[in-house]
């Protein structure tokens, strides 16, 4: 009983932090551009997230050892130290649109300068990371980003044709706009699989010294909690589908996005919508942090890990830190934070196959994973994925440079 | 005579964790003896900044880059071997482990850096 | 997006000569604007915001209109275009000053009402 407990609160986590700013910026941008169309794409990219992680997850539970650590043993040094320097500009860039993204719904939320809370929203953060331990930032951050799903019930009052909804679900290609509908289509899938995510992933898993007999919970974890995640994204694209595509509104900042929560709902519906997206967003503030400073310690085989005493792991604690300031620094220029979310969010599309094949190698190997290893179906879905990947690595940056960051 | 040098080539870049349980460096790169009269095994371990010259034009670059030490590890420290490379004894008794005794002071000072998170 | 720009040498205002499909653009940005202040100034006469909410979201939507606006009034174009371009451009300062009045007055329910006239109007 107690075990089915833990996984509930596991996947609750889950869902409340599976959004963030890039989900809401592309998600909302997608509806309002192409009204329901690209809901299937959005299923795609949450399928390659619960593939990703869990074999992630799989392997760090078997092995003991998190992402960028089995990216340099499979990569070797060369390889994979260009692997972990494209890994941490991407970690970086969405790092400074997270804290963007949290100085914003404070904005919005509070009326106060948005400097003045770029300042205040990165104090907390440290603090928040310092002070709590690992399952409680969890926690805290999963279970009120769950507010987000005020999203979904401001979805449900617009009174979207749900025929149209259903029909979205069914890949198809639009009349016109083509590459930039498969732009978005591309930032989409970068905004489900964000690299953070599966970093993070699998150092927690070592973190909370996740054992084999835990594989239940990660596999339970990846698929009920992200598909659940998931269905946050479609939320959002639904609420922008149904309300801002037929008025031509286009979403240029997080303000829209709360007033889809506020039209249907009023000011309760704006306020769960500013907390859901500033617990969300914040969440994965510290997740990118951690990212980043998980992945140079365990590249440079440094002692790691939030469970430690900062003592005891001083380079991870002052690489955190130091991710932390240049995050801020980046976006204390000035520079807008949903443009930063848009180009973190396509970079992060180019550098995945440098993390993803040699996970999907170690995932495969028998002699490192024993019977862990992939079976058929983890293998079928990790193939699939692996070349939806590639082909949308490859597409990215054209397509960016071709549509001028979907403007068109 | 190949697949014990892939058994040595295999535990290149894997980490080093000491017998206290720390981790303590990665093995950066090896010292193989015995290649000639075709029983090869490794020596030493090599491990820090400066063993990186040996891996490549990324590893020289980031050699030059990066200021460091190089520790040798005799083989005969190693107790097992599985998905990490274990040592017979703590890392300070191995020179390992020395970048993180000197940054430790910039991290003391800040109030709970001596409790778990 | 200066990256963007600078691989973008043609059609990103460099040039300073407006294009049909620049201007489209300019006019449906600042229609959005307009119709968001709709949303946003029904809301505020009905009491259904809150004030921190509607003083920061229509400045940053009065913005987005002047941005265009001025831009427009910068920029050249052929003859064809010159009569749409003064007249988007006299709109999207007519929607800008629209929307920092409700900026200027965001809990005020009188004012709301007005500038949702107003936008309905400019927007129709």
């Amino acid at each position: 009983m107690k075990r089915i407990f833990e996984v509930a609160l596991g996947i609750l986590a889950a869902i409340g932090g599976f959004v963030d700013i890039g989900d809401i910026v592309f998600n909302v941008a997608a509806g309002a551009l192409f009204g329901y169309q690209l809901l299937w794409v959005v299923v795609i990219g949450v399928g390659a997230i619960i593939t990703y992680s869990e074999m992630c997850g799989r392997v760090a539970v078997v092995s003991g050892r998190a992402a960028m650590d089995v990216v340099r043993e499979r990569l070797g040094f060369g390889a994979g130290l260009v692997a972990l320097i494209a890994g941490q500009l991407v970690n970086l860039m969405t790092l400074a649109a997270e804290i963007g993204g949290i100085a914003l719904a404070l904005q919005l939320l509070s009326g106060l300068p948005y400097r003045v809370l770029l300042v205040l929203g990165v104090l907390v953060l440290g603090v928040v990371i310092w002070v709590l331990p690992f399952e409680w930032i969890e926690r805290v951050f999963g279970y009120v980003g769950l507010t987000m799903l005020v999203f979904a019930v401001a979805a449900i009052k617009l009174r979207p044709g749900w025929s149209d909804v259903g029909a979205g679900f069914v890949p198809g290609v639009p009349s016109s706009n083509l590459a930039v509908y498969a732009f978005f289509a591309v930032g989409l899938i970068g905004a489900a699989t964000v690299p953070y995510e599966v970093y993070f992933y699998s150092s927690g898993a070592v973190e909370e010294r996740w054992t084999p007999k835990d594989l239940g919970i990660n596999k339970a974890n990846a698929i009920i909690g992200y598909s659940l995640g998931g269905f946050l994204s479609f939320a959002l694209m639904i609420m922008a589908g149904a309300l801002f595509f037929p008025k031509g509104i286009s979403p240029e900042a997080l303000g829209t996005v709360a007033l889809g929560a506020e039209v249907p709902l009023g000011q309760i519906g704006l306020l769960l919508a500013l907390v859901g997206v500033l617990f969300a967003v914040g969440g994965a503030a510290i997740d990118s942090v951690f990212s980043g400073a998980y992945n140079m310690a365990q590249f440079f085989g440094w002692e790691w890990g939030k469970y430690r005493k900062p003592v005891d792991a001083p380079r991870f604690t002052i690489a955190w830190l130091v991710m932390l300031v240049l995050g801020f620094v980046i976006v204390v220029t000035g520079v807008d934070p949903i443009q930063v979310t848009e180009f973190s969010v396509i970079f992060s599309v180019v550098a995945l196959p440098l993390t993803y094949i040699p996970i999907l190698l170690v995932a495969n190997d028998r002699a490192y994973m024993g019977r862990y290893a992939n079976g058929k179906v983890a293998n079928v879905f990790g193939i699939a994925y692996l070349v939806v990947i590639l082909v949308v690595a490859v597409a990215a940056i054209p397509l960016m440079i071709v549509t001028n960051m979907g403007q068109g | 005579m190949s697949e014990t040098v892939d058994l040595a080539l295999g535990i290149l870049d894997h980490q080093l964790v000491d017998s206290e349980d720390f981790r303590c460096g990665k093995v950066d790169d090896l010292e193989l003896e015995g290649l000639q009269d075709g029983s090869p095994r490794v020596e030493t371990i090599l491990v820090g900044a400066p063993a990186w010259r040996g891996r490549g034009i990324m590893g020289r670059l980031a050699a030059a880059l990066v200021r460091g030490r190089m520790v040798r590890v005799p083989w005969s420290e190693v107790s097992e071997v599985d998905s990490a490379v274990r040592l017979r004894k703590p890392s300070q008794e191995l020179s390992l482990r020395r970048a993180d005794q000197s940054a430790r002071p910039l991290v003391e000072w800040i109030p709970g850096a001596r409790s778990e998170g | 997006m200066p990256l963007v720009c600078l691989v973008l040498a043609a059609g990103c205002g460099g040039s300073g000569t407006l294009t049909e499909k620049q201007l489209q653009k300019d006019m449906e940005t600042v229609q959005s604007a307009a119709v968001e202040g709709e949303l946003l100034a029904s809301d505020i006469a009905r009491d259904r915001t809150s004030e921190p909410f509607a003083r920061i979201h229509s400045g940053v939507l009065a913005e987005q209109a002047q941005g265009v606006a001025r831009t427009l009034m910068k920029g050249q174009a052929s003859r064809e275009l010159e009569s749409r371009r003064r007249q988007a451009a006299s709109q999207a300062r007519a929607v800008s000053s629209a929307l920092e009045e409700l900026h200027g007055s965001p809990g005020d329910r009188v004012v709301a009402r007005r500038v949702l006239r107003e936008l309905e109007d400019l927007s129709s």
